[in-house]
């Protein structure tokens, strides 16, 4: 999958495409002959939240992001999800701008001599690896909380535009009570389809927003003079970190609570079992983007006691388009455990995003989150 | 062939993706609704009625009366904020189900075409060919929708989808000979080995189900004998004796699963308005279930294992 999917997206030849490696985390980049710093961090569900909101952050009340109109004034959801993803090309664009000067601004003040004489090319042109020296300069942006915002879109176009259950100035209500005084219309909310289900619908309008924001990410590249230019759905534990000054959201999500992380549903929302989860994640072009992580948490009698079915799982799982997952192996309650007894489990490692780490290790709002993850 | 299975229909209660404990790999279970036997230890107790009946999730509730606005027969009332619902007035017409925002108003079974049920079984068929696996017919007892039965098997075999059926046995001959050549394995109930005991813990005797045993066992069907075992009521040591004779007995039983009482089932029967008959029952624990493991292999019986 990930080779075919890194010619296409990196637009370099399949022998070059062999030799696609992770940066660091989840990110692809060509072994010695690419550089693909993810430099950039989009929370895609603020985005969302600034479009509702008329260029305003529901959290902090100041102005962000542009202006596109009043949620009300958007008749249809189509109207509204054009007003999103304008409000996230145009952070994108920033983001590339931003990028392209690091590069231009580094290359100046320092030429990375080492570094030039382990990636191809640098010798042979003659120039130090920013200025013009490694093959391919590209970057990568991160995206946080992207099935936040799809299974809050659908939200939104369920309850808004197709049932009609609330208005636009209802459903602001809600989020800018934080659902205080509004438990029922958010439990209504929750219940609507969730992205991680192999929901028809949930799960198109992951694929949907996520392939637009990376097409659009992707074709930016040539306009800001970088050789490639990619969202990843690679998180750290920043997606929880980027929830905290988050506004509430139309999925039902309170302020400050966690986003989504990579590619994976809202924690705790998949609940349809293990092959649905797999199919849901598998869905997704992957050459629209470099990189997606997809963490799938285990409990030690599945895969332990069975391990003919865990590895069953994984293969059909790539079989259908899946490219990558990290598996966390714990029993319920462990983590509970190691919450409240940190010294008794200093050992205890857990995948969090695109990386792993002693749980007891963690800021508290991230160990709550890696313990809401569906068991399986 | 394909416009059967566009006309067949069937009434289920649930579909289970990834199930590992309903035949070999990882299986989708579709579970019937309707069975003719009343098992004291039921677990799926909304599977026996053969229609459409209302779950109340009473924890969802939030007491908002969208339900008593929606009913045209006065079976929901809300009361200080709480909701009282009165199955005796219910038709069972569903407007409560589609009013409640919530999900505490639920329609257990639904009236699906074989189409609908293999959209969703073919979705994990990467998955069945990596583990074995397939598709398992439960219930309910699968038998009692015999055409739809026979054809959502003949589904499956169409795109080459492996089949299970799990059956307590309490079915014509007929159901049996017209699915055998498209069932890969039946998972086959053994619950009491005395007419009078079966007849107690199930409210049937057992004389048409073992001879619909003998008759898969002589044709040469595959069949797995799943014997759930409830403390003090059916692990007496005559029923393992007459457990691993049956065993003994038919070459065409691959395997004896023991199946352990468990009693997470209480809230089901509250949700559907029952009686749960063994509520104070508690689950049966490692200990327990070792020691049956341990007097199904003393009678001779090595096919046993837990499952």
């Amino acid at each position: 999958m990930n080779i075919p999917a890194v010619a296409k997206g990196f637009g370099v030849p399949d022998d070059e495409a062999q030799q696609y490696m992770m940066y660091g985390c989840g990110e692809y980049v060509i072994d010695r002959k690419s550089i693909g710093s993810p430099d950039g961090a989009l929370n895609v569900a603020k985005a969302l939240d600034v479009t509702l909101r008329n260029g305003v952050d529901g959290f902090t009340g100041e102005k962000m992001g542009m202006a596109l109109g009043e949620f009300a004034g958007f008749r249809t959801f189509e109207e509204l999800l054009a007003a999103f993803l304008k409000q996230v090309h145009n952070e994108i664009e920033l983001l590339a701008e931003v990028q392209a000067s690091i590069y231009r601004d580094t290359a100046r003040d320092a030429a990375f001599p080492f570094l030039s004489l382990l990636y191809d090319d640098c010798i042979a042109r003659g120039k130090p690896l920013l200025a013009g020296g490694v093959k391919y300069c590209g970057g990568t942006l991160e995206s946080f909380g992207n099935n936040t915002a799809a299974d809050s879109l659908l939200a939104i176009k369920i309850a808004v535009y197709d049932k009609k259950l609330m208005t636009p100035g209802e459903l602001l209500a809600c989020l800018s009570a934080n659902y205080e005084g509004f438990e029922r219309q958010r439990r209504m909310l929750r219940a609507l389809p969730k992205y991680g289900n192999d929901d028809a619908q949930a799960d198109e309008m992951s694929v949907r927003i996520n392939t637009e924001m990376c097409r659009f990410c992707r074709d930016q590249a040539g306009r800001f003079g970088l050789d490639n230019f990619m969202i990843v759905l690679v998180n750290n534990g920043d997606s929880v970190l980027f929830g905290r000054t988050t506004a509430a959201t139309a999925d039902g999500r309170k302020a400050g609570e966690p986003l989504s992380n990579g590619n994976q549903p809202s924690a705790g929302s998949d609940n349809r079992g293990l092959t649905a989860l797999l199919n849901s994640m598998a869905k997704l072009d992957p050459s629209v983007h470099a990189g997606a992580t997809h963490n799938v948490k285990m409990s030690r009698q599945m895969f332990l006691a069975r391990r003919p079915e865990t590895i069953a799982l994984l293969k059909g799982y790539f079989a259908r388009g899946g490219t990558q997952a990290m598996i966390t192996v714990t029993d319920r309650g462990e983590l509970e455990r190691a919450m409240a007894n940190p010294e008794n489990y200093a050992n205890l490692i857990v995948r969090v995003g695109g990386y792993s780490e002693r749980f007891v290790n963690l800021p508290k709002d991230i160990q709550a989150e890696v313990i809401r993850r569906t068991l399986y | 062939m394909a416009k059967d299975f566009d006309n067949t229909s069937g009434m289920i209660f649930d579909i289970q993706r990834c199930s590992l404990h309903d035949g070999p790999g990882i299986r989708t279970t579709v579970f019937f609704k309707g069975c003719p036997l009343r098992c004291l230890w039921c677990h799926n107790p909304e599977s026996v009625r053969p229609d459409r009946e209302i779950a109340f999730y009473q924890e969802f509730c939030v007491g908002c009366g969208a339900c008593a606005a929606a009913c045209p027969h006065r079976a929901h009332r809300i009361e200080n904020g709480s909701h009282f619902f009165d199955r005796a007035f219910c038709e069972v017409c569903g407007r409560c189900v589609e009013a409640c925002s919530f999900g505490a108003m639920r329609m257990t079974g639904r009236q699906c075409t074989v189409k609908e049920i293999m959209d969703e079984v073919r979705q994990d068929v990467a998955y069945y060919r990596q583990s074995g696996g397939g598709l398992t017919v439960s219930g309910g007892e699968p038998l009692l929708q015999p055409e739809f039965l026979k054809v959502l098997l003949e589904a499956a075999k169409a795109e080459g989808v492996n089949t299970c059926v799990e059956t307590g046995g309490f079915a014509p001959r007929q159901a049996f000979e017209a699915i055998l050549p498209l069932v890969d394995l039946f998972l086959f109930d053994y619950k009491a080995a005395r007419p009078d005991k079966h007849r107690e813990f199930t409210g049937a005797d057992n004389e048409l189900i073992l001879s619909n045993l003998d008759f898969l066992c002589r044709s040469r069907a595959a069949v797995r004998l799943r014997c759930p075992l409830v403390p003090g009521i059916n692990d007496s040591p005559e029923h393992f004796r007459a457990i691993a004779e049956i065993a003994g007995k038919y070459p065409a039983v691959e395997r004896v699963e023991l199946l352990a009482y468990h009693n997470t089932a209480g809230h089901k029967y509250a949700r559907h308005g029952y009686r749960n008959p063994l509520p104070d029952l508690p689950s049966a624990g490692e200990e327990i279930k070792n020691r049956w493991l341990e007097s199904a292999k003393n009678c001779g019986c090595e096919k046993a294992s837990l499952g």
